[in-house]
């Protein structure tokens, strides 16, 4: 059985090849890491956007027309309709059609001429229902609530920032795809570069590798190194490029936002998670043992004529 | 040990290295193989160990039919033999006491037991002030006994040598010549291929004559 140690002599071993092999590991660390800090960008951008809608949604309110000459017992059952909706998670103020008309002159008392063509209220009334900011508080829920609502009677419209959350919305779901898309292309590229390299090592190994099999090195035995110096490869690329990318991060985006006013209506914008800069590195790490193993299957070919 | 039964071996572009070739080799046996340069003694070895095929015929080594053993299991195989290859194929990156203990590294042994065994094999072909010093530092003759130590460091049931005294003056040679007579009275079956019947008939070991790929006499 093989003995534990035998892992010592692989580490060992890798450390060794790694060492070796120089500029070429070093060139491919450098396109690799360039590679995961792209596709690190990508993870960030829709983080933030994640956050930029999760905020639009806290903020949002739900605003309730009312059709025109409704009469006082509909108006006050509405009411009580939606509060039961809502189930006292927020506010809800009622503006009647005088009301909506004077908020609205108040709003545009610079334009005069405007209000003079206003010939009667052309304004319905409605209820405003500003839900407390809650973390519970969910794009889901709010869209039920306001759904639910449109379907009582005496409604005319409900409007709760649908838009605006839909089309980040959209954005974030195209840039979801966009990452598999360039992750798959990114992925492919890191592989055959790691691959590459590794082959690169073993051209220059093969009388090594030759010898090993023929002291009865089992084809695993010769992998192992091999595998972990590729890992090792993958795994310096995954934590360079989240080095790289919160540089870029710390000095460069938070800096541009904190002190441009056009950003501050933005929540403060975030790095991506410690899940993700995990999965970043596991992953590179893994593409590198894959690599090494794609490169190593030419090597270890039986080559018994 | 080893069976033969009308082995040929034809490598590509039709040269024929051996013909017909049945030969038998009894545990514990000390057998020479002789014959002219290109007579076919290197492809002899190397289908015993399994490194080529035989185009046809029969071969067994230790009741194994090596003639279609699957890759898989050609390590095991290796493992019970000790190679002293006529060019050595030392590790010219590593030390001579790495080049030993490799063999043993791949079977997986603890630290302590490579350091006890390759200690011991150094001591038996007297490299142990040598153990640091890299392939390249050595002589032709010390290199030799490195590739041999490393073929014995495994205790094998079968050594193949190949023009093991090769190079060497007449001392040196009748030294290693006495590592593997002592080798064969633990029990271990010797092959040694060699151009030279010399040896052979001083021993009066069991000579397979080969010229042209064919044994003869
Ligand atoms: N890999 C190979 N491909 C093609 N021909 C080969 C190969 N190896 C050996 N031969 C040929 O097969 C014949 C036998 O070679 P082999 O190496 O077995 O001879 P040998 O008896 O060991 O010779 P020497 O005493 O010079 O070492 C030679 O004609 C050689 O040229
Ligand atoms: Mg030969």
């Amino acid at each position: 059985m093989i003995h534990p140690q035998t892992f010592g002599y692989f580490c060992k071993e890798a450390m060794i090849n790694f060492k070796r092999a120089g500029a070429m590991t070093y060139a491919s660390i450098g396109i690799i890491t360039v590679t995961l800090f792209i596709m690190g960008i990508f993870l960030l951008l829709i983080v933030n956007l994640c956050l930029v809608q999760d905020a639009l949604i806290k903020k949002a309110s739900i605003i309730v027309y009312l059709k025109d000459d409704l009469p006082n017992e509909t108006i006050q059952s509405i009411q009580t309709n939606i509060s039961r909706q809502v189930n006292q998670a927020g506010q809800i103020i009622y503006v009647s059609k005088q009301d909506a008309l004077e908020g609205f002159k108040k709003e545009l008392s610079q334009y005069e001429d405007i209000l003079a063509g206003v010939s009667g209220n052309p304004l319905p009334a409605y209820f405003e229902i500003n839900l407390a900011p809650s973390k519970m508080f969910s794009w889901e829920r709010l869209k039920n609530i306001a759904m639910a609502i449109e379907e009582m009677e005496g409604i005319e419209g409900v409007n709760y920032g649908q838009k605006a959350v839909e089309v980040i919305g959209t954005i974030t779901d195209v840039i979801r795809m966009f990452i598999i898309g360039i992750g798959f292309i990114l992925g492919l590229a890191t592989l055959i570069i790691i691959s590459n390299t590794i082959e690169l090592a073993l051209f220059a190994r093969q009388q090594e590798i030759e010898i090993m099999k023929l002291v009865g090195a089992t084809p695993w035995f010769i992998r192992c190194p091999y595998l972990m110096e590729g890992m090792i490869h993958g795994l310096i690329s995954g934590i360079l490029s989240i080095g790289l990318l919160w540089l870029i991060y710390h000095f460069g985006l938070l800096k541009t936002f904190a002190t441009n006013p056009i950003f501050l209506f933005l929540p403060q914008i975030k790095f991506i998670s410690w899940q993700m800069m995990g999965s970043l590195i596991v992953s590179s790490g893994f593409l590198g043992c894959l690599g090494s193993l794609l490169s190593l299957h030419y090597f270890l070919r039986s080559n018994r004529e | 040990m080893i069976q033969m039964r009308h082995i040929t071996k034809v490598y590509e572009k039709g040269i024929q290295a051996l013909n017909d070739i049945n030969a038998e080799i009894d545990r514990g046996e000390v057998v020479f193989v002789t014959g002219p340069s290109g007579a076919g003694k290197t492809t002899f070895l190397k289908l015993i160990y399994a490194e080529i095929k035989p185009t046809s015929g029969l071969l067994f080594v230790g009741g194994k039919n090596v003639s279609s053993l699957p890759s898989r299991d050609v390590p095991y195989l290796r493992r019970r033999i000790g190679v002293v290859y006529q060019d050595f194929k030392l590790l010219y990156q590593k030390t001579v006491f790495e080049n030993v203990a490799f063999a043993l590294r791949v079977i997986g042994l603890s630290s302590a037991e490579i350091y006890k065994r390759t200690i011991k094999v150094l001591n038996i072909v007297e490299l142990t002030h040598k153990k640091e010093a890299f392939p390249h530092q050595l002589s032709g003759g010390e290199q030799q006994r490195v590739a041999i130590a490393r073929a014995i460091v495994n205790d094998p049931v079968l050594i193949l040598a190949d023009e093991p005294t090769g190079n060497l003056d007449a001392g040196i040679a009748a030294n290693i010549m006495d590592f593997f007579m002592e080798a064969n009275r633990q029990g271990t079956t010797l092959v040694i291929a060699t151009h030279n019947k010399e040896n052979a008939l001083k021993i009066g070991a069991h000579i397979i004559h080969l010229d042209s790929g064919r044994i003869v006499g």
